[in-house]
């Protein structure tokens, strides 16, 4: 049984269990049989049960009734389509003589429409031929229709560094392991109840009464591995072949069955069922990642001025990672050669009024930029990071990977304190006010109050207890200026990379400002009762600086914590 | 903020002096000699201790003590709020950990002293506005906590006003941004001190000697921890925190310091406790005994020595 075979009878093995289940199809999809990565796209209209409008007839051979045939690679199994869900995948087209990856999770073979029934041509070859007719018994004739048709989808290989080498069916996936072979869709101009209809669909087409004579999309696909090689020599087609009799029909003698007729296997190729429709040739290359870089996402800034935490952090080591390049694909790759290369791809929340850049090793770098991978296909080097929040962005070039010049994706570092919030101020939030830089835009660093979720329930109790210990003339609602940026680190208030602000670098800093807003206005801070609040009853820290205004600072043993979480 | 000025104290103090400021700049607070001494009593009746203490600010300090932080962090969790404990303010305090050894706080005057204890389980007082700011060579006592858990050392941080400060700091203009602007908390003086523990058995010494060891619990100790201790050079007193048990019968009770008799200086009580701050002159020995009642009815006398060797 040839492998064709084999598939139709699977399919209708499905079809069965399926019409066992009496269960309609969810709308719009139909996959063939479990296992199977075949999935086709109904109408809307078939699909609802509704009396859809008939195909028939076409008055021609309708050879082209497949639309936007297209290689397909998918990344991920999330690319791949799911019509259930109305996705039609995010695969990468392949264009003639182009390349899918082995790292791949599938390639394949997605469609648009297509559409079955028409006529039967007089020349089976040519698809401008007019339509065959028949004499009738009592005169007249009658025009002969394409009662069967059906898509052969295949693709295979042919190593082409090996003289006479034999065709090889790699896809598709059967429900047995392999038995990797064509995946086909017929129609039938009319079932045993009388209606037009895919394969697929009979039993929900002749259950409910419906034509289907079009499908809005398909797709099918096979997963590369490891056994395959990176090379030329890979082909995507599709057949197609059409049929006069019905399967219940006895072919006369002499006649043949299907149309064109099918080109028997010879020892090293396949058989060609039919015509090919759509041809397409491709390459498989190395994995995506065949060469890679990857290291520690996120790494804390460097603060190396007096945090005044003298016990727990007197200032703040920077955090480190280690960066491997790999060159591995299915087997190590040794000795590969290659370059680092390092651009910023994000400035954390700094959006200085004059548009520049940090210093990139500010904001992290590497021991080296250069290097070969060792014999398992590995080199590592350190990512320090700089005492400027932002994200570099790395990637490693070889000019010769199995004799191609590679890339690898990017590997982002972000310099941050990442677990900084901004909670802003609640309309319950009576006793505070955010002040300084609040516009959001055309400033440095637009966002300022970003703090650990310790300072914002400080600043929030200090407030309190303002409330309540002060005289009732000096209370008023506190105004909260600088905490830190989005991600911390570096807070340089003139937008020139250099310090200022010097302890409002990890989120655990707020300045205060000189005056309450009360009831009849702004009136200068009780400093010694909010001195007392800060250092006797939430144990914080309080500092004075220049001009009557104030710096708080979360108590020491809070920090601890602070430093379990964003050091890294 | 509007654009910052970034001045080194340095910079700052040459700047005065420049302009024939004289004052040096931010002074020392140093308050390093700074105690507190506390008498401990014991309600039988209540079953609580009360913790009766003085801060003692010696003539050698540099600025006024504003008040104290003591620690309670303890080992099991407690209902904060106890109700058997008296308190004389109004008790904010909410946020401290479960853990925290409940007490009552009992200030010299409501209206002026703020006490409570801190979201980090540390008890805390001092003065509105530095009312009361103790100065150097002064004492401020009556304050008292009151407690279920008997004495241990804890550790005490007094934390010293920072006013001397204030006036060189708000003479700078508007904007200006100290790189290391100084830190009260710099000269924070950290000792121990007398206050409730939540002890374990293995917390005690028993001071040794006597048998069966039920005995030996009759008199219980904190401080010391060995019944030979080698004190500092140059320490003139020492202060010995002693447990009673709950059996003892207090009229049997002996103290002799080096041979005097000091049995008035304690306060003997079943399940009570006293702190008892006895000189050091020379090598000093103190012996405590006390009789009490075993668990099989009958009595036992629990004497032991501490030698004290400077």
């Amino acid at each position: 049984m040839s492998k064709p075979l084999v598939v139709a009878v699977l399919a209708v093995c499905a079809i069965a269990s399926i019409a066992a289940a009496d269960e309609k199809p969810d709308r719009g999809t139909f996959k063939t049989r479990p296992g199977s990565t075949t999935q086709y796209q109904v109408p809307k209209a078939q699909a609802e049960g509704e009396a859809a409008q008939s195909g028939r007839p076409h008055m021609a051979p309708n050879y082209a009734a497949v639309q936007q045939p297209q290689l397909m690679r998918y990344r991920s199994e999330s690319d791949y389509p799911d019509y259930n869900r109305g996705f039609n995948g995010s695969g990468l087209a392949v264009a003639e003589n182009g390349i899918a990856r082995r790292s791949d999770w599938a390639i394949g073979i997605q469609t648009g429409t297509i559409r079955g029934g028409g006529c039967f041509p007089s020349n089976v070859n040519d698809d401008s031929s007019p339509c065959l007719t028949e004499a009738v018994a009592g005169g007249g004739t009658r025009t002969i229709y394409k009662e069967r048709e059906r898509w052969i989808f295949r693709i295979s290989y042919i190593d082409p560094s090996v003289s006479n080498a034999a065709e090889r069916n790699i896809g598709f996936p059967g429900i047995f392991a392999g038995l990797e072979g064509d995946d086909m869709l017929d129609y039938v101009r009319t079932t045993e109840r009388g209606h037009s209809c895919f394969g697929f669909y009979i039993y929900y087409c002749d259950t409910y009464g419906i034509d289907l004579d079009y499908i809005t999309g398909s797709v099918r696909a096979f997963k590369p591995d490891c056994t395959m090689k990176t090379a030329a020599g890979y082909k995507a087609q599709i057949f197609y072949q059409f049929s006069r009799y019905k399967s219940t029909d006895t072919i006369p003698p002499g006649a043949t069955e299907w149309e064109p007729a099918t080109i028997p296997a010879t020892t090293t190729r396949l058989e060609q069922p039919g015509r090919v429709i759509w041809t397409r040739n491709f390459q498989l290359g190395v994995g995506e990642n065949a060469l890679s870089i990857s290291g520690a996402g996120i790494v804390n800034p460097s603060v190396e001025s007096n945090t005044a935490y003298n016990t727990v952090a007197p200032t703040i080591a920077a955090g480190t990672s280690t960066v491997t390049v790999s060159s591995f694909d299915c087997v190590a790759i040794p000795n590969v050669a290659f370059t680092i290369t390092r651009e910023l791809l994000d400035k954390a929340g700094h959006d200085h009024v004059a548009a520049n850049d940090p210093p990139l090793d500010e904001v992290n770098s590497l021991a080296s930029y250069s290097g070969t991978t060792d014999s398992t296909g590995r080199w590592t080097t350190t990512l320090t990071a700089g005492r400027i929040a932002g994200s570099n962005s790395y990637k490693a070039t070889a000019p010769n990977l199995l004799g191609q010049p590679f890339t690898t994706s990017a590997y982002v570092a972000t310099t941050g304190f990442t677990g900084m919030i901004d909670p802003g101020v609640g309309t319950l939030d009576t006793d505070i006010r955010y002040t300084g830089n609040t516009e959001g835009s055309g400033l440095n660093h637009p966002g300022n109050h970003y703090g650990s979720p310790e300072l914002h329930q400080f600043v929030r109790e200090m407030a309190t207890m303002y409330q309540i210990e002060a005289d009732p003339a000096d209370r008023g609602s506190l105004g909260l200026n600088d905490m830190s940026i989005i991600l911390g680190g570096l807070f340089d208030i003139d937008g020139n990379w250099s310090p200022s602000h010097f302890r409002h670098r990890f989120g655990t800093d707020c300045d205060i400002d000189r005056r309450v807003l009360g009831p009849s206005g702004l009136v200068f801070l009780d400093q010694d009762t909010l001195q007392n609040i800060v250092e006797m009853n939430l144990d914080g820290i309080f500092l004075h600086e220049g001009g009557n205004r104030m710096h708080v600072q979360v108590p020491e043993y809070m920090v601890g914590d602070i430093l379990l979480r964003e050091a890294r | 903020m509007n654009r910052t000025l970034k001045i080194h104290c340095l910079a700052i103090a040459v700047a005065l002096i420049a302009g024939g400021a004289v004052a040096q700049q931010f002074p020392p607070l140093t308050i390093s000699g700074t105690s507190l001494t506390c008498a401990v009593s014991y309600d039988s009746a209540r079953q609580v201790y009360r913790y009766a203490y003085t801060i003692n600010a010696p003539s050698t300090n540099l600025a006024p003590v504003v008040g104290f932080h003591l620690d309670l962090a303890g080992k099991s969790a407690r209902t904060q709020l106890d109700p058997t404990l008296q308190n004389n303010i109004v008790r904010r305090d909410n946020k401290q950990p479960a853990t925290t050894i409940p007490v009552g706080i009992i200030v010299p005057d409501p209206g002026i002293w703020r006490a409570g204890i801190t979201p980090g389980g540390q008890f805390y007082i001092y003065s509105r506005k530095g009312l009361m700011d103790v100065p150097a060579g002064a004492a401020q006592g009556g304050i008292v906590i009151e407690s279920h858990q008997p004495p241990g050392l804890r550790t005490v941080r007094f934390h010293p006003s920072t006013r001397a400060w204030n006036t060189i700091i708000d003479a700078l203009p508007l904007g200006t941004e100290l790189e290391n602007p100084p830190n009260g908390r710099d000269y924070i003086a950290t000792t121990t001190a007398i206050g409730p523990a939540d002890l374990t058995d293995a917390d005690f010494y028993s001071g040794g000697g006597q048998q069966p060891a039920e005995v030996n619990k009759f008199l219980r100790y904190t401080a010391p921890l060995d019944n030979r201790v080698k004190l500092p050079a140059g320490t003139t007193s020492y202060t010995v925190v002693v447990l009673y048990g709950t059996t003892i019968v207090p009229s049997t009770f002996q103290a002799t310091l080096s041979g005097v008799d000091i049995t008035s200086q304690f306060h003997p009580a079943p399940g009570g406790a006293d702190a008892v701050t006895i000189p050091i002159n020379g090598t000093t020995k103190l012996h405590l005994s006390v009789d009490g009642t075993k668990s099989s009815g009958g009595k036992g006398t629990d004497s032991d020595t501490l030698t004290f060797l400077p």
